[in-house]
C-alpha cells in the first residue's frame, strides 16, 4: 500500500481499490441492514376517498372520478388531473363487473405478490398487504390488497371477503379506497434541471 | 358464570369435555378480574402445505363456532359490566412449516409476508371470525409464528401477558411457554438471563433482544422438519376427561364437585415428563414477584400440546395451567381425540375443556 502511494499511477489505482472498497462495505451494510416493512397508510380524510362498495354503482363512479379529477384532494375545486376518466375508464369498467371481483382477477396466478396482466395497464406490478389504517380501531381481520398506480399518485386498497361459492377464483373484493401516496416523488424535476 | 359460558355457548359448538378444574381462592383472581378465554395452538398453514405434513389444525369448523360463540358471549357479558379477555397463547400459525426458508432470516421477507397472506386466505372463516373487531382477540407471539412481529396486522403481538390490572398488581400472567425450554436448569446462564428479560415484565424487548431471542429459538429447533410431528408423537396422555351433558343436574354435578385432574408437584406416581415446564414456571414467578413486590399464583400456558393443570402446594401455592391445543391428539379415560382444547379462568376458578364434533 506504502509503495502503491509513491506514483500518480499508483495513487490513481489506490483510489480506485478504496472507492471499490467503501463501494462493497456500503452496499454490504445496506443489504445486510434490517429494511423496515413495505405498508401503505391511509392518508388523512382530505386526501382519501372512503370506503366504496364493489361493484361500483353510479354514485361510487363519480366518488372516484371526482376524487381522482381533484388530484386526491377533497376540497380542491380544481382539474389537477382532468384526463382521469380517460385513464381509468377500463378500471372502473372492471370494478363495476360483479364477475370480475376476484383476487385471482387482480393478481399473478403464480406469484401473489404480483398484479395480475390485466390490472398492469393501470397499476405497478408489486402487490403490499400491510396497510396502516389510522381511521379504524383494528386491523382488517384479512389483510387488503394495495396497489398503486402507474403514475405513483395514489394508492388503490382493495377489501377482501370470502367468496359467495366455491369456485376457484379465491376471495371476493368487496370495496376500494383511494388515497394519495406519503409523499410525491417528482422524478422528473430531476431530469429538468 | 362459567356455567353460563359452558351451557349457553360452549355447547352449541360441539361436545364438551372437562379436561381439569382447579377451584382455589389461593388463585387470587376474584370476578372482578374478568372473564378470560384462552386458545391454545393452532398452527395453520396454507392448504396446500398442509399435505406435507401428518398434523395440521384440528376441528376448523369447531374453531370458527368457538370464535363466533366467544364474540356473542363476550357481547352479553358486556351488557352485565363483565370484561371478556379472549387470547390465543401462539403458534396460531406455524411459519416454520409454512416457509422453512424464512426459519434462517431473521427479518421480514416477502417469503413470509406471501406465506402469512396465504394461511389466512386458506382459511379465511377462522382468521376473520379470531381477528374480528368485537372479540379483540390478544395474540402471543409464539415460537413457531414469532416471525409475525415484523408485520403491521400483528402488531400488537406481545411475548408475554399479565393480568389482572388490580392495585395489588397481577396474580397470572400468559406466555406461550417455549421460553421455559430456555429456563430448564440445564442451560447457560445467559439464556436464562435473556427468556427472563425477554418474557418478564420489565420492559418491552427492543430489536436487538427479539433477534438474540429468536436466534435461541431458532438454535434449538434446528434440522426439525416436523413432518411426522410438533410436540406429541402419540396422543397427550390428559389421563381423565369428563364428557359434559345437556342434562343440568348432570352440568351440576361435574362442575360444581371438587377439583379435577390436577397433577400435583411432588407426587411420586407422576412421571417428570408430566411436569414439565411447572418448576420453570414457578422460578419464574418467584423472580418476578421478587422484583416488583408482585404475588404472582399461575400461569397460563400453550405450546406443549398437553392440556393439564399442575398444582404445587409444597412450600406455598402455584399453579401452572397448560391450555393444550388445536392439533395432534390426547387420550383421557379410554377416549382419543383430536386436540382441540381452551382455557377458562374466572372467579378463582381455572378450567380447561376439550372439544368434540357433536356425537362423534
Amino acid at each position: 500500500m506504502i509503495r502503491l502511494c509513491r506514483t500518480n499511477k499508483n495513487s490513481k489505482e489506490l483510489f480506485t481499490a478504496t472507492l471499490l472498497i467503501a463501494l462493497v462495505f456500503i452496499l454490504t451494510y445496506s443489504a445486510c441492514a434490517p429494511k423496515p416493512a413495505a405498508f401503505v397508510v391511509v392518508r388523512e380524510g382530505d386526501f382519501r376517498t372512503g370506503w366504496i362498495d364493489l361493484p361500483l354503482s353510479e354514485n361510487g363512479k363519480e366518488k372516484i372520478l371526482t376524487f381522482l379529477i381533484k388530484g386526491g384532494v377533497n376540497s380542491r375545486g380544481d382539474y389537477v388531473i382532468p384526463n382521469a376518466p380517460k385513464i381509468y375508464d377500463g378500471l372502473i369498467k372492471l370494478l363495476s363487473d360483479p364477475a370480475f371481483l376476484y383476487i385471482s382477477n387482480f393478481r399473478d396466478k403464480n406469484n401473489i405478490d404480483k398484479i395480475s396482466k390485466t390490472m398492469s395497464k393501470w397499476f405497478k406490478p408489486k402487490i403490499i398487504h400491510q396497510l396502516i389504517d389510522a381511521t379504524k380501531d383494528r386491523p382488517s381481520p384479512i389483510p387488503p390488497l394495495a396497489l398503486r398506480d402507474l403514475q405513483g399518485n395514489f394508492w388503490w386498497i382493495f377489501l377482501t371477503d370470502r367468496p359467495d361459492n366455491s369456485a376457484d377464483k379465491g376471495l371476493k373484493i368487496t370495496q376500494v379506497l383511494i388515497t394519495l401516496v406519503p409523499a410525491q416523488e417528482m422524478k422528473q424535476y430531476a431530469k429538468t434541471k | 358464570m362459567h356455567l353460563r359460558f359452558l351451557k349457553d355457548y360452549l355447547m352449541k359448538v360441539g361436545d364438551v369435555y372437562l379436561v381439569s378444574r382447579l377451584k382455589d381462592s389461593r388463585l387470587q383472581y376474584p370476578s372482578s378480574g374478568g372473564f378470560r378465554v384462552f386458545i391454545p395452538d393452532l398452527h395453520l398453514i396454507d392448504k396446500e402445505r398442509e399435505q406435507h405434513f401428518k398434523y395440521s389444525t384440528n376441528n376448523l369448523d369447531l374453531l370458527g363456532k368457538c370464535a363466533q360463540e366467544f364474540i356473542n358471549f363476550k357481547q352479553d357479558a358486556s351488557r352485565e359490566n363483565i370484561d371478556v379477555y379472549v387470547y390465543q397463547l401462539g403458534d396460531f400459525m406455524d411459519l416454520w412449516r409454512e416457509i422453512p426458508v424464512s426459519f434462517s432470516k431473521n427479518k421480514a421477507t416477502d417469503e413470509l409476508k406471501k406465506g402469512v397472506q396465504k394461511i389466512m386466505e386458506d382459511h379465511i372463516d377462522q382468521v376473520k371470525l379470531l381477528r374480528d373487531p368485537g372479540l379483540k382477540t390478544q395474540f402471543l407471539l409464539g415460537n413457531h409464528d414469532f416471525d409475525l412481529h415484523y408485520l403491521t396486522d400483528f402488531v400488537d403481538s406481545e411475548l408475554s401477558y399479565y393480568f389482572p390490572i388490580s392495585s395489588k398488581g397481577p396474580s397470572a400472567f400468559a406466555l406461550h411457554g417455549d421460553a421455559f425450554s430456555m429456563l430448564e436448569r440445564n442451560m447457560p446462564a445467559g439464556i436464562k438471563n435473556l427468556a427472563v428479560y425477554i418474557v418478564g415484565p420489565g420492559a418491552k424487548p427492543d430489536t436487538k433482544q427479539l433477534g438474540q431471542f429468536r436466534k435461541e429459538t431458532v438454535n434449538a429447533y434446528k434440522g426439525k422438519d416436523f413432518s411426522g410431528y410438533i410436540q406429541q408423537p402419540t396422543p397427550a396422555a390428559v389421563s381423565r376427561m369428563m364428557k359434559i351433558g345437556t342434562d343440568q343436574a348432570d352440568i351440576d354435578g361435574v362442575l360444581n364437585g371438587a377439583n379435577f385432574n390436577i397433577k400435583h408437584m411432588g407426587d411420586p406416581a407422576i412421571p417428570a415428563c408430566d411436569l414439565r415446564y411447572a418448576q420453570e414456571a414457578e422460578d419464574f414467578a418467584m423472580l418476578v414477584n421478587k422484583e416488583h413486590s408482585w404475588d404472582i399464583r399461575f400461569s397460563v400456558i400453550g405450546h406443549t400440546h398437553y392440556a393439564r393443570i399442575i398444582l404445587d402446594e409444597r412450600d406455598g401455592f402455584f399453579a401452572l395451567v397448560d391450555c393444550g391445543a388445536w392439533i395432534e391428539y390426547c387420550q383421557g379415560s379410554g377416549i382419543t381425540l383430536p386436540c382441540a382444547q381452551i382455557g377458562v379462568i374466572y372467579d378463582n376458578e381455572a378450567r380447561i375443556y376439550q372439544i368434540a364434533s357433536k356425537n362423534r
